[in-house]
């Protein structure tokens, strides 16, 4: 390394010293103690971008700015819907699903017709900042996605405990267990939701899948006569029926 | 992202990104604006963003967007072809030229400096970005900071020098020579 091309680089080394763990600069720092040319200028260079951080500092923002911009991003910000707040998810998928139970020994279209809204809840679901956490699928829910090329609803279901250990939550409703586990899936991002059922229970909605899609976002609900399921992406449609 | 967090994202970057702002908009209500809206986006798009360590580079990469954003309406771009190479080296009496100077004429002169160096420049001089995320904000390779701070370090010495022989010329006012002082 020349000096000239010492110089080039140690120009961008921070004269408060921030730069000092990066290997970038530790040549042209070690040639700067070995010759005194060098050294001299990195040591005016220091000095004088020093100086001018110094001053730029005396720099203050005017008066007023800080709260502005508090009161600015307070006005700013949307109202987060009520149904799209976990608590209300929540409540509102413990109607529906007393709903379901209710209403589906009157007639399958009845039953059908909960399973979307359930189907729906789950997308609105997909705005929850609560979704956090994904991860590769594992374990038991990696085997199941991967059996029977990915078909799941057709599949003989998962473990409930297992579920909860992969999750990334359990949500309680009306004294059931829901356990949600957000997972990655070739690239794609998924939320699988499951809750127990009898195999007798009304809420028990056969497996074939119930699919409902909303602009990009897809969502399907089946049981397995063990477990409700609803899966929900925002990856669309397509990308729903690959897994079912 | 509650309130408290915000004001807290606030609290630990508006003021270098008022000074970052006001080296390139070369007004204070116009650096404001920047700020403002800066942190506006934040607000309804960046608090999504997932790593928080982040934030400080995302929030000067964003202002930097919406002032060139703002300024493509006009203007001619600098491009660096047109400009002549840097200096690096510092003549000696540079560091006691500057510290005579106060902040104010020291932003006067980082705002005369040709924008393609002044956005590297400011960041450097900020010291809260390192070289290659200054690269990253700026979106330009690491070489080509390092070649616009080379050459905004010499544009902006040679500015401060004639701030300065200014500062030492004594101005004979019109009204003087009127009552016949000789000069």
């Amino acid at each position: 390394m020349t000096n000239q091309e010492a110089k080039f680089t140690l120009g961008a080394y921070r004269a408060g010293g921030q730069d000092a763990g990066d290997p970038k600069f530790a040549e042209a720092l070690a040639q700067a103690k070995r010759d005194p040319q060098l050294g001299a200028w990195l040591a005016r260079e220091q000095a004088l971008d020093a100086l001018i951080v110094a001053k730029l500092r005396e720099v203050a923002p005017p008066p007023g700015l800080r709260a502005s911009i508090l009161a600015g991003a307070k006005a700013s910000a949307a109202p987060r819907l009520w149904w799209r707040q976990p608590v209300w998810l929540a409540a509102a998928a413990v109607a529906l699903l007393l709903a379901v139970a209710g209403t589906f020994l009157s007639g399958g279209r009845e039953a059908d017709r909960a399973a979307k809204h359930l189907a729906e809840l789950a997308i609105a679901g997909l705005g929850d900042g609560k979704h956090e956490g994904y991860s590769a699928a594992k374990g038991e829910l990696k085997a199941w996605l991967s059996a029977s090329g990915g078909k799941l609803a057709a599949s003989s279901g998962l473990n409930f405990a297992e579920m909860k250990a992969l999750g990334c939550r359990t949500v309680s409703l009306g004294g059931r267990e829901v356990a949600e586990v957000c997972f990655k899936n070739g690239g794609l991002s998924f939320h699988l939701y499951a809750m127990p059922v009898d195999a007798k229970s009304e809420l028990n909605l056969g497996k074939k899948p119930t699919l409902v899609a909303q602009a990009s976002n897809a969502a399907a609900v089946w049981s397995d006569g063990r477990l409700l399921y609803v899966l929900a992406t925002g990856a669309g449609m397509d990308a729903i029926k690959r897994l079912l | 992202m509650s309130n408290e967090v915000f004001a807290q994202l606030v609290d630990a970057h508006y003021t270098s990104l008022y000074r970052f702002a006001l080296s390139l908009a070369r007004n204070s209500a116009d650096a404001g604006d920047l700020v403002q809206q800066t942190f506006y986006i934040w607000a309804t798009k960046g608090a999504s963003l997932r790593e928080t360590a982040k934030a400080k580079s995302w929030l000067f990469t964003t202002l930097y967007r919406e002032f060139l954003r703002g300024r493509r309406r006009g203007g001619r771009e600098t491009f660096i072809e047109d400009l002549p190479p840097g200096e690096t080296d510092i003549a000696a009496e540079a560091v006691d030229q500057v510290a005579k100077l106060d902040g104010a004429t020291v932003v006067a002169a980082l705002q005369q400096v040709d924008e393609v160096f002044r956005a590297p420049l400011t960041l450097f001089y900020l010291e809260d970005l390192a070289y290659h995320e200054i690269a990253e904000a700026l979106d330009v390779p690491i070489g080509t900071v390092m070649s616009r701070l080379s050459r905004g370090k010499a544009q902006l010495r040679a500015i401060l020098a004639r701030e300065d022989a200014g500062a030492n010329t004594k101005v004979v006012s019109f009204p003087e020579l009127k009552k016949g002082k000789s000069v």
